[in-house]
């Protein structure tokens, strides 16, 4: 074991070869790596692996959307951070079959009240066009950390086939009230789930994702 | 390492693990670092108190800073600190693990121009209408006075609001509200402000509403 004080060196955490550095009792520890658990995991650790690796493997896929959504400000990532939220309430299902509920999937959370849409929908026309409608209030004026006219509307598409994600951020304005994008040309007949929210015109605020519904993709 | 700028007699900045800094009229002297004792029962009560205002102050953070402008000018508070304060004693019921607002006691703005009385909200076509008697007035209270609304909806945890409506001799305003795709309950309250925005009256609590 191997006391590490600040020096020329400086302080460090952390595994470095097959040393690992950790803060014990006020001291930096260096100790051995620990050994693989040959012990066979028991049934609660499965059902967690599972679990967890059904929320991340769908999560992995969103991950511009959630850098975005999540602030990094606290020491949790924002990976980290909506993994948590959305293990404790979009998965449903029992070992080994989990399921992600895709309806309550948070991509982005809100810390300030900045509402989203509101009466929000989606509808899938001819020609790969899809089209996103959403409410918003008439006035044209913009008190500053609330919800204003001029907020852009960022869309996230989830192919469920090809277990994909396709952004579409900040082309359109609140006040329009409804967007049309077109997707791509091999995603015909696939299926999708589409979330929506807004971020203020600096960037400072975003609000809580919306699930818009779901929609196969016609010719 | 603190330092003791020219004229100041106060070290500001980190000295060991104490930090020290002017905050409004303050000086703060606090202590950073984490410490790795269990939190005591009457701490979680504390903390989960400040979750919930927190929850329910930060959607209506710019009709707050209204509303406690005047109460809290030129004194150690922000008006957050003053709502979260006034609320935190009043606006809370519950048993530990189970607090929550109490939305009919929560108060949004302070101050000493007396309230009105029977105010009557309805559902109309794209929101919400106020009405309140226009010739009803006591002690300071002037026919220019604007109205303040305030309707906060705690599913979609968003606060709609209004900073200056109709004036008082109107007797009455509309508050637009988006609709959701299902009904949700909405907390309203309203307040007057004089037009040279010197006296505010203290918020009441003008029923919930299923929208």
């Amino acid at each position: 074991m191997s006391k590490l004080k600040p020096g020329v060196l400086g302080t460090f955490f952390g595994k470095t070869g097959r040393v690992v550095v950790v803060k014990w009792r006020d001291q930096l520890v260096g100790r051995s790596e620990p050994s693989v658990p040959t012990k066979p995991p028991t049934k609660k650790q499965m059902e967690q692996r599972k679990k967890f690796g059904t929320v991340t493997s769908f999560l992995g896929t969103l991950t511009e959307a959630i850098n975005m959504g999540y602030s990094s400000r606290s020491k949790v990532n924002g990976t980290s951070a909506a993994v948590r939220d959305n293990l404790k309430i979009a998965v449903y299902g029992s070992y080994p079959d989990y399921q992600i509920d895709y309806p309550k999937v948070i991509v982005t959370k809100s810390n300030n009240g900045f509402h989203g849409g509101f009466s929000v929908s989606v509808e899938s026309g001819a020609q790969r066009k899809v089209t996103v409608n959403w409410n918003a209030l008439n006035s044209d004026e913009h008190i500053p950390g609330t919800a204003g006219p001029t907020d852009l509307a960022n869309v996230v598409f989830y192919n469920v086939n090809k277990r994909k994600s396709t952004y579409c951020f900040g082309t359109v304005k609140r006040n329009a009230r409804t967007a049309s994008y077109k997707l791509p040309v091999h995603y015909v007949g696939h299926e999708f789930h589409a979330y929506l929210f807004f971020t203020s015109a600096d960037g400072r605020y975003i609000s809580t994702s919306d699930y818009l519904g779901k929609f196969i993709l016609q010719d | 390492m603190a330092i003791r700028k020219n004229g100041d007699n106060f070290p500001s900045g980190k000295m060991g693990n104490v930090n020290t800094y002017l905050l409004k009229t303050q000086i703060i002297s606090r202590v950073i670092g984490k410490t790795n004792k269990p939190a005591t029962v009457p701490q979680l009560v504390c903390r989960q108190k400040f979750d919930v205002l927190g929850h329910f102050l930060k959607p209506v953070k710019p009709f707050i800073n209204v509303g406690f402008d005047l109460v809290t000018r030129g004194t150690k508070w922000s008006p957050i600190n003053k709502a979260t304060s006034v609320n935190y004693s009043n606006a809370i019921k519950g048993e530990f693990p189970h607090q929550e607002i109490d939305y009919s006691k929560a108060i949004l703005t302070m101050g000493n121009m007396p309230s009105v009385e029977n105010v009557d909200v309805q559902v109309v076509d794209g929101g919400l209408e106020f009405s309140w008697d226009p010739n009803w007035k006591i002690g300071n209270m002037l026919s220019s006075d604007r109205v303040m609304f305030l309707a906060y909806c705690p599913a979609k945890c968003t606060a709609f609001f209004i900073l200056d409506g109709e004036k008082r001799s109107k007797g009455k305003e509309q508050l637009e509200i988006l609709p959701s795709q299902d009904k949700v309950i909405l907390h309203t309250y309203l307040a007057f402000i004089a037009a040279d925005r010197k006296r505010i009256s203290t918020s009441i609590y003008t029923g919930e509403i299923c929208y």
